[in-house]
Formats: C-alpha cells, structure tokens, sequence
C-alpha cells in the first residue's frame, strides 16, 4: 500500500500521485517518504505529533488513492485496501501498519492562495480536504433546480435537495425561516406574539407549517387562563418576602390588556416588585413602537444621535426609567449605526486609503523595511506625524483611522476630542485627521494628563506603561529586526526615544548604523 | 531582496523560546518567512513578536510590529486580516495600560477598550444566536439531554447561568409542550447578575421572561419565571465593571440557597451553565478549603441536588498564564468562528461585523487584561470535566437519540459543520477543529 506523506511547515511540496506509487512500490511496508514532519498545534487539537501532509490535487482528486502494493488494486478507502490485503495472506510483519494507526494525521490544501494552505489551518480529514477542495476549487457542476445554486461536490448538492422549498416556516411578522429551530426562538419573542397577547385572539401559526394542534388548542383557551400560567416574579434580596404571592402579582395581570402604550412608566423606585412588574408589563407592549423614549432617554436619544454618524437606531435600555440621566458617557457608547465606528477599520470607504481591495497595499518586504525605517522619523515632529508623511498619502490612511472625532468618544468614552502627540508613541501611522496624531489613540492612551506623562519619559512611566529607562533595551530588538530585513536607509537618531521626542538617547544609534551599512 | 542575516545578532530574549528554532536566528529567521506572503502562521508570529516586545519593554520593536500588522489588518478583509485587525486592538489596548487608576476613567470603569456597547431587541439576539450553529449546538445538546432527564416529571425547576438571555428555552419550552404525557410546569430561574460580556440586550431579564410566559401560555405549558435580585447590583444603565465581577458572583452564590431560591419539593431541578463557568475567578490561592470561586459555586449547586446539570462552553483553553501562549491559543481558536462566517456571510455583511465584533471583544480581554480585569477564563472540555469529577458529579452521556438529533441540526446548517464525540463530551467541531463542547451531569450522591 502505498500513500504519499510529504510534509513541511511552509513549503509545503506536492508530488504526483502516480511517481509515489512507483517510487516505493518495492518498499515492504508502508513507510512514509521520510517527510520533515513540523509539529503543529492545531486549534483546539493540542496534538503536536500530528501529521501534516499535502496532497497534490490530482491525488486529492483521485478517486483510488490507496493502491494494494502486491497487485496494485485501486481503492477509494484504506479501510477496503486493508481487507484486500488479507487475501493476499501476508506474513505477520508485513501486515502491520505500525506507527502509522497512531499519529494522527491533517491536511493542507494544495491550492497556495488557500486559507487552508496552511498548516495550522489544516482540516481534520481526509474527505473534509478533498471536500474542500473541490467545493472551493473545483467546478460546480450541480446545480439546484429551484433555486440555481450551485455545488461542486454532489451530495451537498444532494443534502440541499432535500431542504430547498420543502419547509418553510413563516411568523406572523413576516420573516420566514429554513429551520424549525430558529423559528421557534424567533417567535417566542417575537412581537408578533405579544400582539397578540394583547388582543386575546387568535393565534394561528402562519399557513404552510406543521405548527402544532396544541397551540391552536391554546388559542381557544379563554383570556382567563391567561392568569394561572403565566406569572412574573422577583425574588427580593434577604429580608424583603421571599416570593410575591402568586395571586397577588396575578392581579396586576388582567390590567395588561387594558394598559395601552403610554410610553413607560417613570417609575424610579424599583424596590416593590409590583410597580416595576407593572412598568415592564407596560413596556412590552411598546417594543414595536417608539423604543422607550421616557423623558430623560429622549434627550439622550438625540445626543447620541449627534455623537454618532447617520443613522441613529437607537435601542435605549428598557429601565431607563430606572437610571437617570447621570448615564455617563461612557455608558452612552452604544453601538449606533451599522458602521463599525471603532478604533481601526471603518467601512466606510472614502476614510480608507486601502479602499478598494483589502489587501495589504505593500509587499510583506517593504512593510519591514518601512518599519526599520519608522525609527528614523523627525524628532520634534510627533512621531505619529511622520509615519503618516513616510507610510502613505495623510488624511486618509490605514486601518488605524479614526473616523471623525466621534469616534473617539466611542473608544474611550471620554476623550477630549482635540488632537495632541500623545498618539505619537506608538507612531502607527494615524493619519492627521485635520489635526497633527489621532485623536481617537489620544483618548485610548490617556485618561488623563496626557502632556505630563509625555514630556517627563524615560525615568517614569512611558507610554506605554512599561518604565523604560533611558536607551532602554530597544537595541538588541532593533537591530535584529533590520539585519532581517536587510537594510534600507537606517537613520535612528531617534529610535532610543519611544516618543521621538527630541534629544533621545543617541548611544543606540552608532551601532545601528554599523550594522545598517553593512548590510547594504 | 532575500533578507540575510549579516553581523551580529544579539539574541532576543522572548518569553517563549522554544517559539523558534535556534535562538540565533530567533527575530529575523522568523520574520523571514513572513517576506513571501503574510499567511496565518506569519501573522501569528507577527503578534508573538509583538507580545514579547511588550512584555520586555521594547517600545520601538513593539511600534514597528505593530506598523506591520496594522497595514496587514483589515476589518473587511479576509478571515486573517479581520482577525488581525482585532488582535493589533487588543494589544494596542495593553500596551496603553497606563497604570491602575486611569482604567477607572475608561468606559465602565474596566477595560471593555472602549468598544461601544451594542444593545440588541431580543428578536436581534434571536436572528444572532442563529447565524452559525456555534450557540444553537449547545442548546439542541443541553435541551435534548434535560428533556430525557425530566422524563416523566411534573415540574421541572430550570437555573439558567447563561449569557444569552434565555435564547436556549423556547425550543425546550416547545418541546415539552408537545410531550405525550402533557407539558411539565416549568420555572425558570436566572441570575440577576451577569458578566459584562456580549451580547447584550436593550431590555431587562424581567421582559424576556415576560415574553417567554407569553410563550409557554401558548403552548399551554404552565410557566413562571424569576430573577434572582441583588440589591447591590448597580441598575440597568450603569456598566458593570469587570473587577467587581467577582463581588457579584459571591453575591449571587450566597443566594442560592433551596429557600432563596424557593425550591419545591415535587420539582426536578436542571442547572444549565452555558459560557459562564468561564467567567467565575478560579484563584485558590489564599481561599477557604483551597478552593475557588468556581470550585465553591459547582459546590453549591451540587448541595441543591439537582437532577440534571449541562456545561456548555467554547472548547478551548484561554487560561494560560503567559500572553505569548494566550496570543496562540486565540489567534487559532478564533479563527474558527471567523472562518465560519466568512463562508457564507459576505465581508460588509452587518451581521457578521457585530458577531466578530463581539469575538473581538473576547479577544480583547484575553489579551490586553490580566488579574481580575481578565474575565474570560476559560478552560478547555477536559479540564471542565475533571473539575467536574473532583466536584462530585458523574457524567451523564448523552443518548443516541440527542446525537442524532444534533447531526440532523448540523445537517441543515453549512457543511463544514461536524459533531464528534469525546469521552461523554459532544463537540462541534469546524472543518474538524474543535469548537464547543456539551456536557451532562448528575451529582454522585455521596454527601460531603
């Protein structure tokens, strides 16, 4: 039997099925192909001796890959060649397999481009790669009827057959679902549920469903039975009654049909059970209405509205009632909009310099040599500044954009808006968003006195908290990291200072430069 | 251009030597492979490198990693890129710990990084906990195997430690609605506590149990619902911060008691623990007995005997000490979840965004946090079911009526999707990686 097992970390080499089967077929056993085995940890896999091994795609695709190495019989699994093989009446030692039942075994997809080209993203199995590869690579060639999709590998084709159009589960909002499960949950809180609560009635699950006869039985069950099943109790903390007496929360269950939206009760006092069982009670009858929009929220609706970009759906906390206006900011940070109005990546496209494709816009080669380079940026100047003239055209840039000094707010919740140097620690190339260094990294490094920690460096705590003493132990890491790249210009004056504040600590410098030069 | 290493290299010193293969060329041999193209194992390296600069105090090689990943990271890039983008937060977030006193003047009080808080409807989180299988696993596992362990009882008492807001019972709720010998009366119980983590809800546990009665009325199932109040919890507006999880976690553990929580006699109690096991502090370190605040909780809930209790949890391992093993473990752990929304879900899709966007947030507290700040405290499927053992439980393995029922779930979702089974564990697993893990137990009766 032979298979091929070649396997490396990074270059991962690929041969031909038909030149494994030659190559060893006077091998006595199955032995592997004396592969350099990289030891990988796998997610969630901790097994460092599994195995990783490449396939090329013609032996992906082979549909017999396990060949008897007596009579060369073709077989789709190893299971069948093994039972072949015990036909052939083998001596004892032949018919071993040793080692390799025990190692378990990964493997990479041949396709370079692939995510799964890496080793620690190889898949568990063997069908699951030649699955995978065909799904992803392959041709699809099957495709669905109803709904045209289509599927290189034919029993997912054949899996969606037997769900396309067949069920469809409808609620009473109007969404529709493939799957029972989702269904359900949706359902039980969706508002079209406690509509029609509200009104008593009827609830017929929508048509073309196997909803079951128990609900329609739970339809003709008069409103009085609202009573005995569905009860909402707190329990009190220590010395307040344990449980309110059923009957008497009960009592305030017939008021919910006749309480109509009259926004939330302003009740502040949450300590009796009963008048905040009331308050919610009124609330859940509004969620489709305005979202809670008690007095105080509705200011606070309009501000965030203002902090954030366009639209604004906002969802306050229910209780709002409960909480005052001394809502910090921080608390305000609510996701707004459907943009991500974070620190890094904004969709939204005209803030990016990378707009158009994702990809990095340098090679991994000049993304390191511009980095030894980042050193040598202009002294006063805030370090962050002159990454953002070095690395890219300024206003717009990289995936650091802060987009607009809302955002800010949103990182930090705090933040002065307003620019200063700060953010030039870690020069990673903010743009100067009008104003010289990213307002938003200012708010994220500082919660307060951003200029004093700034000026008196070295002895105290840096910006980055990590008390780096003057000259610090940035030498051994720099220079290692530029005999890799390979030079490049290397003007480090400024590289033992983390702030690139003038005047740092020159020392590191000469030898840096050595080793730059010599390089080159 | 080929990088050669020419003059002397002085070694890094790097919390992780072993990373590399000879400690000569630890830096540039490995960034060396990174010239061809910035593949996954690249970029991993990349945040090693980065991770230790940090942890050594080396500002500039720290800034200059960070210059690197930041032009590779891409919120709507691909799987890596994305994932990068929020390890690059992460670490940038750590590294501007300043000192102590100024996470007070950050969002909340704790380091949540300043992601704003997104506040779901509960249809949202309902669309949410559905868009890959990764929650839906766990509770199709955990409600087949209550459902089989209720069999025949007329009550049944739920203690529900979850995060995701009651989003597992309607199926269970639906289920028993249509048991052959009738429905149980069912009560459930949840925490008026719970760890600052996403998803979160624009309404209180009050209103979604409201909307489950409403539910169960439906389904005539006789139901009633209950918060376990904390008058020290701070109200609904104000953020929790993640230092004083621990206080509220004693808290509540000091009220589960048969009478606080008013336990009945003829009921079967089930204690489901879904992703929060993780989050209770797991020091023995100067504690009573030798014992954590984990181990002190399984305690008492074995003191309540109940008849049922289901881990659920994330399988993976986010305890280690180090940063360097933590950055491993999550970037190849996370990619999981990253991947599989990449396969079906395209790269401005909104959805997706906020789902990573939450995952970022993990990752953000993983890395950037320690001590008591660092909430998510994972540990992986084995290690919870020792923990279990020593706590005096026995498995209960699930029956081949639940696993079928879990590939058939599994079935109608994205192929990539699998089950396997480990021990009396079930796992998800994605293209073979192991993702959660769904457990049962019972306790063994013998009383400490």
């Amino acid at each position: 039997m032979v298979e091929l097992d070649i396997s490396s970390p990074m270059t991962v080499s690929t041969a031909s099925g038909e030149a494994s089967v030659t190559s060893s077929g006077n091998q006595t056993g199955p032995q592997p192909v004396a592969p350099t085995k990289k030891k990988r940890n796998l997610p969630g896999t901790p097994d460092p001796d599994a195995e990783v091994i490449a396939l090329s795609p013609k032996t992906l695709m082979a549909t017999n890959r396990f060949v008897c190495e007596i009579c060369s019989k073709g077989f789709q699994r190893d299971q069948n060649l093994q039972l072949h093989r015990r036909g052939h009446n083998l001596p004892w030692k032949l018919r071993q397999r040793t080692s390799k039942e025990i190692r378990k075994r990964v493997y990479v997809c041949p396709e370079p481009s692939c995510v799964h080209h890496d080793p620690t993203r190889a898949l568990g199995d063997l069908t699951g790669i030649k699955k995978h590869f065909c799904r992803k690579h392959g041709e699809k060639k099957w495709k669905c009827e109803r709904c045209s999709k289509k599927y290189a590998v034919q029993s997912d084709w054949k899996a969606h057959l037997k769900t396309c159009g067949t069920r469809e589960y409808k609620c009473d909002c109007g969404t529709l679902f493939s799957r029972r499960d989702s269904f359900i949950t949706h359902r039980a809180f969706c508002d079209a549920l406690a509509q029609e609560s509200a009104r008593g009635g009827q609830v017929l699950p929508s048509t073309n469903t196997e909803e079951n006869p128990e609900i329609e039985k739970a339809v003709s069950s008069s409103p009085t039975a609202f009573t005995p099943s569905a009860t909402v109790l707190s329990i009190q903390s220590p010395g307040a009654e344990i449980s309110e007496n059923p009957v008497g929360v009960l009592q305030q269950a017939p008021a919910i049909i006749s309480l109509s939206t009259t926004g939330t009760a302003t009740s502040t006092s949450s300590s009796s059970s009963s008048s905040s069982s009331t308050s919610v009670f009124a609330s859940i009858f509004a969620p489709s209405t305005t979202p809670v929009a008690s007095q105080p929220s509705s200011t606070f609706s309009d501000f965030i509205c203002a902090m954030g970009r366009s639209e604004c759906s906002t969802t306050l906390p229910l209780a709002a009632s409960a909480a005052e206006p001394t809502l910090r900011l921080s608390s305000a940070s609510l996701y707004l909009s459907n943009t991500t109005s974070s620190l890094f990546p904004n969709p939204d496209q005209s803030h990016r310099h990378y707009a158009p494709s994702p990809q990095p816009a340098m090679s991994a080669t000049a993304l390191l040599q511009k980095a030894a380079q980042m050193g040598a940026a202009a002294s006063n100047a805030s370090l962050l500044r002159g990454l953002g003239l070095a690395m890219s055209p300024p206003p717009s840039s990289a995936q650091l954009d802060s987009s607009g000094s809302s955002s800010s707010t949103q990182w930090s919740g705090h933040v002065k808006g307003d620019s200063n140097p700060v953010g030039a620690g870690l020069g990673l190339g903010l743009p100067s968003e009008g104003v010289g260094g990213g307002p938003a990294l200012t708010g994220l490094m500082m919660g307060g006195g951003p200029s004093s920690l700034l000026v008196n460096k070295p002895t105290t705590l840096d910006l980055l908290g990590l008390g780096i003493g003057p000259g610090g132990a940035s030498t051994p890491g720099l220079s290692a990291l530029l005999t890799s790249i390979g030079g490049g210009s290397l003007d480090l004056a400024a590289a033992g200072s983390p702030f690139g504040v003038g005047g740092a600590a020159a020392e590191a410098a000469p030898d840096l430069k050595h080793n730059g030069s010599a390089l080159l | 251009m080929k990088a050669e290493l020419r003059g002397n290299t002085p070694p890094i010193s790097l919390q992780n030597p072993n990373l590399f293969a000879a400690p000569q060329n630890s830096l540039s041999g490995a960034l060396r492979g990174c010239l061809g193209n910035l593949d996954g194992a690249c970029i991993e390296k990349l945040l090693l490198h980065c991770a230790s600069a940090l942890e050594s105090n080396d500002v500039t090689l720290a800034q200059q990693v960070m210059w690197v990943l930041n032009n590779v990271a891409s919120s709507l890039g691909d799987t890596n890129q994305r994932l990068t983008s929020w390890f690059l937060r992460a670490l940038i977030s750590r590294a501007s710990r300043v000192c102590p006193n100024t996470a007070a003047t950050f969002s909340g009080g704790g380091s949540s990084g300043g992601v704003p808080r997104r506040l779901m409807t509960v249809t949202e989180l309902a669309g949410y906990v559905d868009l890959i299988p990764w929650h839906r696993f766990g509770f199709c596992a955990a409600n087949s195997a209550i459902f089989n362990a209720i069999q025949g009882c007329p009550a049944v008492h739920v203690l529900d430690f979850s995060i995701t807001h009651c989003m597992q019972w309607p199926t269970l709720i639906d289920a028993l609605a249509k048991r052959p010998e009738g429905p149980p009366s069912v009560r459930i119980t949840v925490p008026g506590f719970r760890p600052p983590v996403p998803p979160f809800l624009n309404v209180t546990s009050e209103e979604v149990g409201l909307r489950l009665a409403n539910f169960a009325k439906f389904g005539d199932v006789p139901f009633e619902f209950n918060v376990i109040e904390d008058s020290s919890l701070p109200t609904m507006g104000e953020i929790i911060s993640k230092e004083s999880c621990s206080i509220y976690f004693e808290s509540l553990l000091s009220r589960l008691n048969l009478s606080m929580l008013n336990i009945r006699d003829d009921e079967a109690l089930v204690v489901n623990f879904q992703n929060w096991l993780r989050y209770l502090p797991d020091d023995r370190n100067g504690m009573a007995r030798n014992m954590s605040l984990r181990d002190a909780f399984l305690e008492v809930i074995k003191g309540l005997n109940p008849r049922i209790v289901v881990v659920v949890d994330d399988y993976s391992d986010l305890s280690a000490s180090t940063l360097t093993s933590r950055i491993t473990t999550c970037f190849n752990y996370f990619w999981i979840p990253f991947d599989a929304l990449e396969t079906f879900l395209p790269k401005d899709n909104h959805q997706r965004i906020e789902y990573e966007s939450d995952i970022g947030q993990k990752i953000e507290d993983i890395i950037a946090s320690e001590g008591l700040q660092r909430i998510e405290r994972l540990e992986s499927g084995p290690k919870l079911s020792q923990r279990m053992k020593s706590s005096g439980f026995l498995s209960l393995p699930f029956v081949e009526e639940t696993v079928k029922e879990v590939k058939s779930l599994l079935d109608e979702h994205a192929s990539g999707w699998g089950m396997k089974r480990e021990e009396d564990m079930l796992v998800l697993t994605w293209k073979g990686h192991n993702s959660v893990f769904a457990t049962a137990w019972f306790p063994n009766g013998v009383e400490d």
